[in-house]
């Protein structure tokens, strides 16, 4: 049977569905296409997308490497401990950039607590970048993994214990591969999330144009000198983004399977 | 080869404590009403539950991991990895090169080999994780219901096989069942009180 929806729910929908859609709409129609080849070989613009996407990459890759272990210890701590351990996670996803930004100047800055011990991502370098977009896209991989692996229950890896798999192995060949849907989702909102990534970034790697400035950088910028290029730049972050999501496609996302 | 056994199982409004025996060969069926303690006494055995002395021919296994136990365990929910082939879950953890062929057609699932655990039906994969179990030589088998997807008319021949093939190894068997002919078919019962 088809569910009837109520009119009042599609109403709050279709409110809902414009808000988001609007804007988008807004930027498209405003877009100076004649300009946009221009643009888009502009060798600063160039630059600010080598720039973002190589930085997102990486702070992917580094999410992967110690968010899916993250994730799992989260996942099987004890409630309680859990519970701390996920409040911590969350922190910097409902911080403001910019205060994640300092944060990072008052630990690893010049000056920080703890200056000497990620040397190779000083601020105001493109490994600081790096560094800035890991800090806040990390826990949304974090979060994702962890909410998968947690429905598990821890079934799947009890039973491969009594077939004799050591700790290691039910990591790699039972949680790695049960929850590898959520791994490849929680990767690319990351990388979304990372691409997009303003406050930490400006405020910890500065916007030095070839090394620091990234495309949404490059965006506010120019949205003070020529709006037209700004808008250019826009629906380039949002064309990437959008390969993003193309690239998740259902397959990867139960959630999102009709 | 003896399994002697004192579990111990204690959480909020359950505790379990119960000695028991089994010879090698031999098959213990472990009955009571639901919620005595069947599942939690096998877990016991298995060492996924903290608590229980375990000793097989004198040697005191209480310490080991659930890894280094040599079990065969059914899981009453079975737990096959849903993205594995059948043949693949029955030879996971075994060393490379094992065949899972001798093992699916003794519990008449040889034609299910390379088909993927999630497409199976509710028996098919009973049969599946009962070939797991045996597959592994084990030294203890554990089984919780083993036999409650399978027809009616296919569950005598596939008792009979698993119970040789156990004997075979020489192994202990442990059954949780509420099934008469798992009853029947043991050596000894084991009742379990309600809580």
């Amino acid at each position: 049977m088809r569910t009837r929806v109520p009119p009042a729910v599609a109403a709050a929908a279709a409110i809902g569905g414009l808000l988001l859609l609007l804007p988008l709409l807004g930027l498209l129609v405003r877009v100076p296409w004649s300009r946009a080849a221009d643009v888009i070989t502009d060798h600063a613009v160039l630059d600010a997308l080598r720039i973002s996407l190589v930085c997102s990459a990486s702070a992917t890759v580094i999410s992967l490497v110690v968010g899916v272990p993250l994730a799992w210890v989260i996942a099987r701590a004890r409630p309680a401990v859990r519970r701390v351990l996920r409040a911590v996670i969350l922190i910097p996803l409902v911080l403001p950039p910019v205060v994640g930004g300092i944060a990072l100047l008052q630990t690893f800055g010049r000056r920080g607590i703890a200056h000497d011990v990620l040397p190779f991502a000083r601020p105001f370098t493109t490994s600081g970048v790096v560094l800035a977009e890991t800090f806040v896209a990390l826990p949304l991989l974090v979060v994702t993994v962890e909410a998968a692996l947690r429905a598990q229950d821890g079934r799947l890896n009890e039973a491969a214990a009594t077939l004799g798999l050591g700790p290691w192995s039910r990591f790699l060949r039972i949680d790695l591969v049960a929850s590898r849907g959520a791994i490849v989702a929680g990767s690319a909102l990351c990388f979304a999330r990372a691409l997009g990534e303003f406050g930490a970034t400006i405020t910890y790697a500065g916007n030095l144009p070839g090394t620091t400035q990234t495309l949404p950088l490059a965006t506010y910028l120019a949205l003070e000198q020529d709006v037209a290029h700004a808008l250019v730049l826009s629906v380039l972050l949002l064309v990437v983004s959008l390969l993003v999501l193309v690239g998740l496609r259902d397959r990867w996302i139960p959630a999102l399977q009709s | 080869m003896t399994v002697r056994a004192d579990v111990r199982v204690s959480r909020p409004g359950f505790s379990l404590d119960q000695h028991l025996e089994v010879r090698a060969g031999d098959v213990l069926a472990v009955i009571g009403a639901n919620g005595s303690g069947k599942t939690s006494l096998l877990r016991g055995l298995a060492g996924l539950e903290a608590g229980t002395s375990l000793w097989v021919d004198g040697r005191d296994l209480s310490a080991e991991p659930p890894e280094r136990r040599r079990l065969g365990v059914v899981f009453q929910d079975l737990r096959l990895p849903p993205w594995q082939s059948a043949a693949h879950a029955v030879t996971a953890g075994l060393p490379r090169g094992a065949h899972a062929h001798e093992w699916l057609e003794r519990v008449g699932a040889a034609h299910l080999a390379r088909a993927k655990v999630s497409t199976l039906s509710g028996g098919e994969r009973q049969r599946v994780a009962i070939a797991r179990a045996l597959a592994r030589t084990p030294r203890l088998v554990l089984l919780d219901e083993p036999f409650s997807s399978i027809d009616v008319a296919s569950t005598s021949a596939l008792r009979e096989a698993v119970l040789q093939a156990a004997r075979d190894a020489g192994a202990s068997v442990v059954i949780a069942t509420h099934d008469d002919d798992d009853v029947a078919a043991a050596d000894e019962t084991l009742r379990l009180g309600s809580r």
